[in-house]
């Protein structure tokens, strides 16, 4: 199973990354060996694994000890490239 | 003053008693690094609050408040979030990025009076197995400068080696900081998941990530281990006080088991081969009981790695959009925007990686891939449980070769085959020990590889401390 330029692009979108037409053949290519020698594992047979026992399970902690609202918006936000009145600014979605 | 032969007990006694004043130490290590870090690149700053810490630890000394890792010299990678501190995963998309917050082991090692140096190189987001993808170019390995040190903790590792810091924290997803550990001929420890929290380590493969240390000696990483390794209730995935209390397994160590299938894959260069036999020689003389054993799905844990980190990263990754961090490039609207930003800060294996999951979780081949390799996953796992009932620890060497020169795996699958022996560790969430085991022709290490049971780390510290005094 050949993965081709078409392909890249697609999944490319998919991860919001722009990929320059030059590199699409070779990214292929890369990708191409990557996923033939992931692809192994399909041919695996898994057998029972009704006995797997996790020994953590994850556990939502309590909400509480909530602190002031707007306590830590100051630090956050000084890492943003825009903002404006406390919110993060970008171009317009509509 | 000689510092190279001081471990961090014997600098704790020597603080004590006042042989040592933590200036002075602290001075000793800032002197190598003045010396070697332009050429190594391990740390990528040294932090302008040195002497405060300095000051602070010699106050907890004096008024004999010390702790176990007072005074200690540590170096800190680079994706370990530091309050105030730069904290970019050696990315271009973070690279002014300022912590917000402490990570839970930086606020235990700050509880400890320890002193926090600088942070250290890393293949960029964690992603890759030789600290070439970092931003700020490549870190070399000590031993041989020609060499790589191994990755993603290249520059923990060698600030090791370089007698840059006494105690490094890494972080190990696939082998990060074990197998640059031993391509520089130090000791790295991979905890059990959960053992250690993630809070402030920036997410990579979140069901895979371990902050572990880099040391010279196994007994100083049993002390790091003992020190930052407890239950956080900032980290959903980390063990409870009461699963930790209720284990039961001992330090002993009478029976290591050895998986054949794993050592006849193509790939593994027959000197290390050698050096492997030659530590099992070394343990059958010290009385260890060496028996070979079945591990069947050992062989696949790397593909099935390379399917689950990847996916899970992508995930990860997602959050660095150009919006709230750091580096953005504006695009025509929004979507563009996205894709300028990502394509801007990201390096090309990171795309490569985030590319790779993004296709092995969509729609037709989720089912095929991610969820096959999940339930492998947890069929590995059982594998391994059931080989602990019958070995103590399993053994095999640390990666299979020693450190390789720059630009030699230029292939990615080429690259992604040196974590073969300390992947499986990771997918099955127990920790791993790598102990170095001897230098190859050109004085390039080796290391032993040494996988425990889940929380069965006094086993790694028990063989791995015995193994060292006879190397």
């Amino acid at each position: 199973m050949a993965i081709d330029s078409e392909q890249i692009k697609k999944v490319a979108h998919l991860a919001r990354l722009h990929i320059d037409e030059g590199e699409l053949d070779g990214l292929a290519k890369d990708f191409d060996a990557i996923i033939n020698y992931i692809d192994q594992i399909t041919a695996v047979d898994v057998g029972d694994i009704s006995g797997f026992q996790p020994r953590v399970n994850n556990v939502m902690r309590e909400d509480d000890n909530a602190y002031e609202s707007g306590e830590f918006s100051d630090a956050i936000l000084a890492n943003a490239p825009d903002t404006k009145d406390g919110y993060l600014k970008v171009k317009k979605v509509l | 003053m000689d510092i190279s032969n001081i471990d961090i007990t014997t600098l704790g006694k020597g603080y004590k008693n006042g042989d040592y004043k933590v200036a002075d130490v602290i001075s000793e290590y800032k002197k190598n690094i003045a010396d070697k870090n332009d050429d190594i690149n391990a740390f990528l700053e040294i932090f302008a609050d040195v002497d405060q810490q300095v000051e602070r630890a010699q106050k907890m000394i004096d008024e004999g408040n010390a702790m176990l890792m007072t005074g200690v010299p540590v170096a800190i990678k680079d994706n370990i979030l530091i309050k105030d501190h730069i904290s970019s995963a050696s990315s271009h998309m973070l690279d002014t990025h300022k912590a917000t917050y402490d990570a839970d082991v930086i606020t235990t090692l700050k509880e400890q009076g320890a002193i926090l140096l600088g942070r250290t190189n890393m293949d960029e987001f964690a992603m890759g197995s030789s600290t070439e993808t970092s931003y700020f170019g490549n870190t070399k390995n000590p031993v041989n400068t020609e060499h790589v040190p191994g990755g993603s903790s290249g520059g923990s590792a060698a600030s090791i080696a370089m007698g840059g810091a006494m105690v490094a924290l890494g972080s190990d997803t696939g082998g990060s900081v074990r197998q640059p550990a031993s391509f520089c001929g130090v000791v790295g420890l991979c905890p059990t998941y959960g053992s250690v929290s993630r809070h402030g380590l920036m997410a990579m493969a979140s069901s895979l990530d371990v902050i572990g240390p880099i040391t010279k000696s196994v007994a100083d990483a049993e002390i790091v281990f003992n020190t930052i390794g407890k239950p956080d209730t900032n980290d959903a995935t980390c063990i409870s006080q009461a699963i930790r209390d209720e284990d039961t397994t001992s330090g002993e160590v009478k029976k290591v088991g050895v998986p054949r299938s794993i050592l006849a894959m193509d790939g593994i260069d027959s000197d290390v081969l050698e050096n492997f036999e030659a530590s099992l020689k070394v343990l059958r003389a010290a009385g260890y009981e060496i028996v070979d054993i079945e591990l069947p799905l050992i062989t696949y844990a790397l593909p099935i790695y390379y399917i689950i980190q990847p996916a899970e990263a992508s995930s990860n990754l997602a959050r660095y959009d150009g919006v709230r961090y750091g580096l953005r490039e504006d695009g025509e609207d929004l979507i563009d925007t996205y894709k300028k930003s990502r394509s801007k800060g990201f390096g090309k294996e990171v795309q490569r990686r985030i590319l790779l999951g993004t296709y092995v979780l969509s729609h037709g081949y989720y089912d095929a891939y991610y969820n096959k390799a999940t339930k492998l996953r947890k069929k590995l796992r059982m594998e391994f449980d059931e080989i602990f009932k019958q070995v103590d620890i399993v053994l095999t060497p640390t990666t299979p070769s020693t450190a390789f020169k720059f630009g030699e795996k230029s292939d990615p699958v080429a690259m992604y085959m040196s974590d073969i022996f300390t992947v499986p560790a990771n997918i099955a969430n127990i920790p791993a020990l790598s102990v170095p085991s001897g230098n190859d022709v050109n004085g390039l290490p080796y290391g032993l590889h040494m996988i425990a049971p889940h929380l069965g780390e006094a086993k790694l510290f028990t063989l791995g401390k015995d193994f060292e005094s006879r190397v």
